[in-house]
């Protein structure tokens, strides 16, 4: 069944996820449509990916499309998603959903209002190992959870076309708001509640934070997560049950490892998706099978609003980390007094 | 000569040496600064900081003339591509002069001297060796050198080993070996001159080059003041990150070891060079294939590069006595400083197991 679909924003996230697979999809690469402010940007995307039509502003093709995938910088989230939605248009938007709890949360509403379908990347949540977590976690296989733990982290090399996160005139908000949508997703969604943060510290003096480190609690669990984009972590979880412990590399394929009182064991994972181009066709599918009515889809924004809460509220009691290699007076002072 | 009037221009910022330089000048001296990267992807650490980021390729000239737009100073940071890199200086040095920028400091190496041994002062010769690093350095500063002809003010920085936190080569990779078990030279093998800067010494020196009228023209060595031997500094940061002191063992199983990986070294790397794409498109879609190539670029880190065995021996020591006389230089980082905030870097950002908080106070 053919879908016209609008793919807004040509940046990196589009260029390496969602048109490849499109252009895959029969049906869809026929009728694909590129938006992008940037004239040429726009016309590479299109002759790249054979689109049908390429436009500069998302305006000028709300009538023309049956869905629409957003991924334009994360600033202008909200106000792109709802022109669709106020036209009853379903949207696949790039995580994370908005940029403040008050933005989601309008857009979740308009989406209902509109009755239309209203999903979010959050891609975590196909990686097999997470999916396993939330599994054993909501089948009450680790006991009671009483701590998680996230650590992620790699040296940024997204091929951004823009500096919209850095600097002057950057949005002030960096891994948290990127990487940290996911881990927090993911923490929401293993526990089935939000909890409260009781400590957050970045690194951030003015710009955008490229580490952060999140501490919270609720529901008698407690937990950090460690976010870089300045140095490779162990890109790891690990969920502590008063019976069991689950531990895994968040993008790993094929096996967890669990411990307990029966020891140490590895358990091997039979996931659908088994490398990073099947996750990117595994999550079209989902959002074209949302949009024909097949299935919800596997990530309704409804469901983000927790995650999307504990990143406000993080950014509302930032701290500084310390750091003494930042802070040294130089003899360089001296200079310019 | 510096002043809040006109910002200076960083070329190279998103690098370490650059980013460093963005930091102080903007973030602790409040002076501020243009930031230019090459690609956005660099820009993570400067942005951190309130700081104007431009988009900047000095193989593009039009893009040098509007970062130059308005600027009192230019630091250049820059290096990439050997090829480019000598005519990018040349249009970084033009655009320079036509903007008339009160001074351009150009960051050059100690490299410039050539393998020599001894005590090496600025007036020693520039020797080109086929290493095209080297040679472009060299080229580099002969082109400073012709502008400076033409009336442009340029003050060049001959840096030596350059340390500290978001040093890769220095500082991470060595803690990342120590951590990973990985081997060093033998103690006899790492008996050269380790010539070691903090980079806060050097980007001192750069704020002054930027300032001293006395800059103007001329080249200058930039060092620590303490001559110790690879051995100690790697013994210093191995016990800095909570290692043991290293294991003095048999130098002669080091080499045959390094001689036994060599082959697998260059060979990684030719491969690497040629076929970066498929290679990489196999290894997002086969965890096969990603253990494999882990497992090759991990023996390959945990042993000593045959370039180790030239350099870790090599006893040359750049004196800064010009630098002292003539900008006031002082390095204000002796090693015990400058290893404890490297370990504190690195402990900070997970070099060394999972990621910790820092120490509040001072080190």
């Amino acid at each position: 069944m053919s879908v016209r679909i609008a793919v807004v924003g040509c940046g990196a996230i589009a260029r390496a996820f969602h048109l490849p697979a499109l252009a895959a999809v029969p049906g869809v690469s026929d009728h694909l449509i590129v938006v992008d402010h940037d004239s040429r940007r726009v016309a590479t995307a299109q002759q790249e990916f054979r689109a049908s039509r390429a436009a500069t502003d998302h305006r000028e093709v709300l009538h023309d499309v049956e869905a629409a995938i957003v991924a334009v910088p994360q600033e202008f989230h909200a106000d792109v998603v709802m022109d669709f939605l106020r036209e009853r248009v379903p949207v696949l938007c790039e995580k994370p959903l908005a940029t403040t709890l008050a933005q989601a949360t309008a857009l979740v509403t308009a989406a209902d209002v509109a009755g239309v379908v209203l999903a979010v990347n959050n891609t975590r949540r196909f990686y097999p190992a997470v999916r396993a977590a939330r599994e054993w976690i909501q089948a009450g296989r680790l006991g009671t959870i009483r701590r998680v733990e996230i650590h992620e982290g790699t040296s940024f090399n997204w091929p951004l076309t823009s500096g919209s996160m850095f600097g002057r005139r950057g949005t002030g908000k960096g891994v948290l708001q990127d990487v940290g949508a996911h881990a927090l997703d993911m923490i929401c969604w293993w526990l089935g509640a939000r909890p409260s943060i009781t400590r957050y510290q970045d690194d951030a003096m003015g710009g955008s934070e490229a580490v952060a480190r999140v501490e919270f609690a609720g529901e008698g669990c407690t937990g950090v997560v460690d976010l870089s984009w300045l140095s490779k972590l162990p890109n790891t979880f690990r969920v502590v049950g008063d019976e069991d412990t689950l531990e895994g590399g968040i993008l790993a394929w094929d096996a967890v490892r669990l411990t307990g009182r029966g020891g140490s064991r590895k358990v091997r994972l039979r996931p659908e998706v088994r490398s990073f181009p099947r996750v990117r066709d595994h999550v079209i599918a989902d959002f074209l099978g949302a949009v024909r009515g097949e299935r919800p889809p596997a990530v309704p924004a409804r469901e983000v609003l927790p995650s999307i809460a504990m990143i406000e509220e993080c950014y509302g009691r930032r701290e500084r980390f310390p750091m003494p290699w930042f802070d040294t007076v130089s003899e360089a002072s001296s200079v310019v007094v | 000569m510096l002043s809040s009037d006109r910002p200076i221009l960083i070329i190279g910022a998103g690098g370490f040496i650059g980013g460093r330089v963005v930091e102080v000048l903007q973030g602790l001296l409040g002076i501020p600064v243009r930031a230019s990267v090459r690609r956005w992807t660099s820009a993570v650490r400067i942005g951190r900081l309130p700081v104007d980021i431009v988009l900047c390729d000095i193989a593009d000239a039009d893009q040098v003339r509007r970062a130059m737009d308005g600027v009192g100073g230019v630091v250049h940071c820059a290096y990439g591509d050997p090829a480019v890199f000598v005519e990018g200086t040349r249009t970084v040095l033009q655009a320079a002069l036509e903007a008339g920028v009160d001074r351009v400091v150009h960051l050059s190496t100690m490299e410039v001297y050539g393998d020599v041994e001894g005590v090496v002062f600025e007036d020693a010769p520039l020797r080109k060796t086929g290493w095209s690093y080297r040679d472009s350095k060299i080229d580099a500063e002969l082109a400073c050198r012709s502008y400076m002809d033409r009336g442009l003010s340029v003050s060049i920085l001959r840096p030596t080993i350059v340390y500290g936190p978001f040093s890769r080569d220095w500082t991470a990779r060595f803690a990342e070996r120590l951590v990973a078990g990985g081997t060093f030279p033998g103690r006899e093998d790492c008996q050269g001159t380790c010539n070691l800067v903090y980079i806060d010494d050097l980007v001192a020196a750069i704020v002054l080059a930027l300032d001293r009228k006395e800059a103007a023209g001329a080249a200058f060595n930039v060092n620590g003041e303490e001559r110790l031997t690879w051995w100690q500094y790697l013994n210093d940061l191995s016990q800095a990150i909570g290692l043991p002191p290293l294991n003095g063992g048999s130098s002669f199983a080091r080499r045959v070891r390094c001689a036994a990986v060599a082959p697998v070294r260059t060979t990684a790397r030719v491969v690497l060079d040629r076929f970066r794409d498929p290679i990489m498109a196999v290894y997002q879609s086969s965890p096969t294939a990603q253990r494999l190539m882990r497992g090759v670029e991990g023996v390959i880190r945990r042993t000593p590069a045959p370039a180790e065995y030239r350099l870790f021996t090599r006893k040359v020591f750049l004196p800064v006595d010009k630098a002292r006389a003539l900008l006031g230089y002082r390095s204000q980082f002796p090693a015990s400083r400058g290893v404890a905030l490297s370990a504190s870097w690195l402990r900070h950002h997970g070099f060394l197991g999972l990621p910790e908080a820092a120490p509040a106070g001072p080190l």
